[in-house]
């Protein structure tokens, strides 16, 4: 069966083309990081550069920068102590600015220690008509097990990582499936069937090589993909803050879940890898069906295409449908912010757990359908 | 030459075609399906809200003395009808958009009042209307629409340039006829996404005709066939255009079809300024929705036409189909819905921009001298110019056709 996989490997997913994959992904992540450093420059009033990108972010990563948001830390932004516009203390002000409704030199005391209470009163602003009473119960007793004073600090490699791979995942679960379309896609011209169906190691080990060749094929590119992404953005965004929690982040503040960076990255990963199984196979599936190359790349676009263009103002479609599909399972920011809850066996499960176990069930589901008609067509016609 | 075309025909029903042309119908319905369900919020006459599928044909079925002629005294009907009607005290307590028997007429008159910044969820009406304030207000609405749709177009319309739009306005014909139009609504937005399927089933079906590797493609005996290269170009031509046609045909159908068993299409004779605010033409509905049609054709035409070449020059099929589907993904990039002078001269263009562009097609003018010309009619005549040099093109290639 190895010996198997190794050619099916070989004929779909030649040497060249990996390095080319490679190669590809590699200028991607090292283009987008760099573009990002952009953004870390300052400039005054007048457009002139304040501080470059480079001193904007040594400075700010130093350890004595990483403070607990403590009342003493919110009381010396509110009184503008700091009034330097480096990253480390933009990040903090803006940080407590999100959280009150008035100008943060209007703040009182009270307000000052009431910060995480603050805090928890707009999570609970934030969390959606979906899902009941259960569900909401439950994100608020997430919420409420934050350890307070959290810390914040320098975080930004982890955190423009976990927002890169919102596109990056969305690329690979797009584009890998063309590549698994190969491998039980015949080319009308070839006929190849009497032949596999009479090798040495007979049909079913064939079936089975086939597709674990299109999981191995998938997983391995997505995630050599995914370290080449992780090491090139960390390397140039830097590699601490990743033991910090979420809430430091402007987007997360209100987030119920008490993760960290490196968490979050993690959850990412494994919804992301769950996603491309889905379509994974899903192309098997279509591809044992029709049989044909280019019927199946032709349902698979239109498909691909139709996944991008569902709407997605409808609450009641978001929560059933959009969620599930492998383009909703991408967009990893609805699951720590605003996140969805389904209410299953009895319990109350977060979205990232829900729509991963589903794909996986979908997964199997396609791939033991697509086995079973994968044996009947190697049957040869008499 | 009959006989070739239909080989050519018959040859072209393979299991490519057929599977794209039964997915294509499976995924607009369940498109067009979505898009149904995600109706939006309808009142029915005893103000009691209803959602869903249904809710379309509610509302048709009360519009009742709605429907008509917006003279002075339909107007003063309207606003007393409407002051003391159930809906308005419910409207109070619904956030957004709400599709009531009153939506159709309203519009009209709110837009008139509040020009460009009228939004969907305006419906009050003021206790008294005057026709001939009316319809003055609506085309200096009109014209300021127009003006802040300009902002975004490649060239800025002179003061001059909008006296003439505003002359050629004095011969809109008013008063405006107003009927119920969600059907036509709903195709005015299903027709420019279920265009884009039809051009990718486009992009996979026709290179195989042209390519050297493909079961029903060009081959040595085709090259050099009793009929001749050219016969045979000819006869592939015919097939390929008259297939692509026939995949819009279906789609459109399809669409239709499924629009007017859940929204229906009544309302096709009323005034087009109810469906696009800014359209300085007198038309009727009926006669905007033929325009959308045979533009969407000509865009088709222009297409099938456009990848037809580049499989000639590719001559394999595979790298064509990706050649077409990646130029299909560039045309409906940023690069062209940004950029308004690309937007205008592609060939998608005017297909895609009878909604959701600024400036939309009736929006769009060109000023030659004394002359207004609107966008809708030069679409047309670039789009021939597009044909021509792309069947020069073709022509040329298929002389120089080398099978090695």
């Amino acid at each position: 069966m190895i010996e198997i996989i190794k050619v099916e490997r070989k004929r779909i997913l030649s040497n060249g083309l990996f390095l080319i994959i490679i190669a590809v992904i590699l200028i991607y992540s090292l283009i987008t990081g760099l573009l990002l450093l952009k953004n870390y420059t300052v400039y005054d009033q007048q457009g002139n550069i304040l501080m470059t990108a480079k001193e904007n972010l040594r400075e700010s990563k130093k350890p004595q920068h990483n403070v607990l948001l403590n009342e003493e830390t919110i009381k010396n932004v509110v009184l503008s102590t700091d009034t330097s516009r480096y990253l480390y203390n933009s990040n903090l002000v803006k940080l407590v600015a999100s959280n009150y409704n008035k100008k943060i030199a209007d703040l009182t005391d009270k307000n000052i220690s009431d910060f995480y209470k603050q805090r928890l009163a707009n999570v609970k602003l934030n969390i959606r008509g979906y899902p009941e009473e259960e569900g909401f119960k439950a994100l608020i007793a997430h919420s409420e097990q934050l350890k307070t004073p959290i810390t914040v600090g320098y975080a930004e490699g982890w955190k423009s990582l976990n927002n890169g791979l919102v596109d990056f995942c969305t690329v690979m679960v797009f584009g890998v499936p063309f590549i698994i379309l190969f491998i039980f896609g015949k080319n009308p011209k070839v006929k190849m069937e009497e032949l596999c169906a009479s090798t040495k190691q007979g049909k079913k080990p064939l079936i089975k090589g086939k597709i674990a060749t299109a999981f191995i094929l998938g997983s391995a590119i997505y995630f050599i993909g995914i370290v080449i992404f992780t090491a090139s953005r960390l390397c140039i965004l830097g590699f601490q803050g990743g033991n910090l929690p979420i809430q430091g982040s402007i987007f997360y503040l209100f987030s119920p879940y008490n993760l960290t960076f490196f968490q979050q990255y993690l959850i990412n990963v494994i919804a992301g890898f769950m996603a491309l199984m889905l379509m994974t196979s899903l192309t098997v599936l279509i591809t044992v069906l029709l049989k044909q190359l280019m019927s199946s790349a032709i349902v698979l676009t239109l498909f691909l295409v139709i996944m991008t263009m569902l709407p997605n103002n409808n609450p009641y479609l978001n929560y059933y449908l959009r969620n599930f599909l492998p383009y909703g399972m991408t967009n990893f920011g609805n699951f720590y912010f605003r996140p969805h809850t389904y209410n299953i066996f009895g319990g109350v499960s977060p979205a990232f757990t829900m729509v991963s176990a589903v794909a996986l069930i979908l997964c199997i589901l396609f791939i033991a359908v697509a086995y079973i008609l994968c044996n009947r067509n190697f049957r040869v016609k008499g | 030459m009959k006989k070739l075309i239909m080989f050519e025909f018959r040859n072209m029903w393979n299991q490519l075609t057929i599977v794209s042309v039964v997915a294509l119908v499976i995924l607009t319905t369940a498109f067009n399906f979505v898009t149904f369900i995600n109706s939006p919020l309808a009142m029915a006459s005893s103000g009691k809200a209803v959602k869903g599928i249904g809710s379309y044909r509610i509302v048709k079925n009360e519009l009742g003395s709605r429907k008509g002629v917006m003279d002075q005294a339909y107007l003063d009907r309207l606003t007393k009808e409407y002051n003391e009607s159930p809906e308005k005290a419910e409207l109070k307590n619904i956030i957004g958009h709400c599709l009531t028997k009153y939506t159709f007429s309203n519009y009209i008159v709110n837009f008139a009042e509040h020009g460009i910044y009228f939004t969907n969820v305006t419906m009050d009406l003021d206790e008294k209307i005057y026709e001939n304030e009316l319809y003055a207000n609506y085309k200096t609405a009109m014209l300021k629409r127009i003006e802040l749709a300009n902002r975004n177009n490649w060239f800025s319309y002179t003061d001059d340039h909008m006296s003439k739009l505003s002359a050629r306005l004095e011969e809109l014909k008013t008063p405006f006829s107003v009927d119920y139009y969600s059907g036509i609504d709903l195709f005015k937005w299903l027709f420019g996404q279920q265009l884009w399927f039809v051009l990718i089933v486009i992009a996979f079906t026709m290179p195989p005709l042209f390519s050297k590797d493909s079961r029903n493609g060009i081959s040595e005996l085709t090259l050099s066939s009793k009929f001749g290269r050219r016969k045979n170009m000819n006869a592939k031509l015919i097939v390929g255009n008259t297939f692509g046609v026939g995949v819009y045909v279906i789609s459109l159908l399809t669409t239709v079809i499924e629009i007017g068993a859940v929204a229906s299409f009544q309302g096709v004779n009323q005034s087009i300024q109810n469906l696009w605010h800014t359209c300085i033409f007198n038309m009727s509905a009926g006669e905007g929705m033929l325009i959308m049609v045979f533009s969407g054709l000509l865009t088709v035409l222009i297409i099938t036409n456009l990848i037809i070449l580049i499989s000639l020059i590719i001559k394999r099929f595979k790298l064509s189909t990706l050649v077409s589907v990646l130029l299909m993904l560039l045309l409906n990039s940023n690069l062209f819905s940004n950029n308004s002078l690309l937007g205008q001269l592609s060939p998608i263009s005017l297909a895609t921009s009878f909604t959701g562009r600024m400036p939309n097609a009736f929006e769009a003018f060109y000023f030659v001298g004394d002359a207004v010309i609107s966008y809708v009619l030069f679409f047309p005549v670039l789009g021939i110019i597009y044909l021509a040099l792309i069947r020069i093109a073709t022509l040329r290639q298929y002389k120089k056709y080398k099978l090695n």
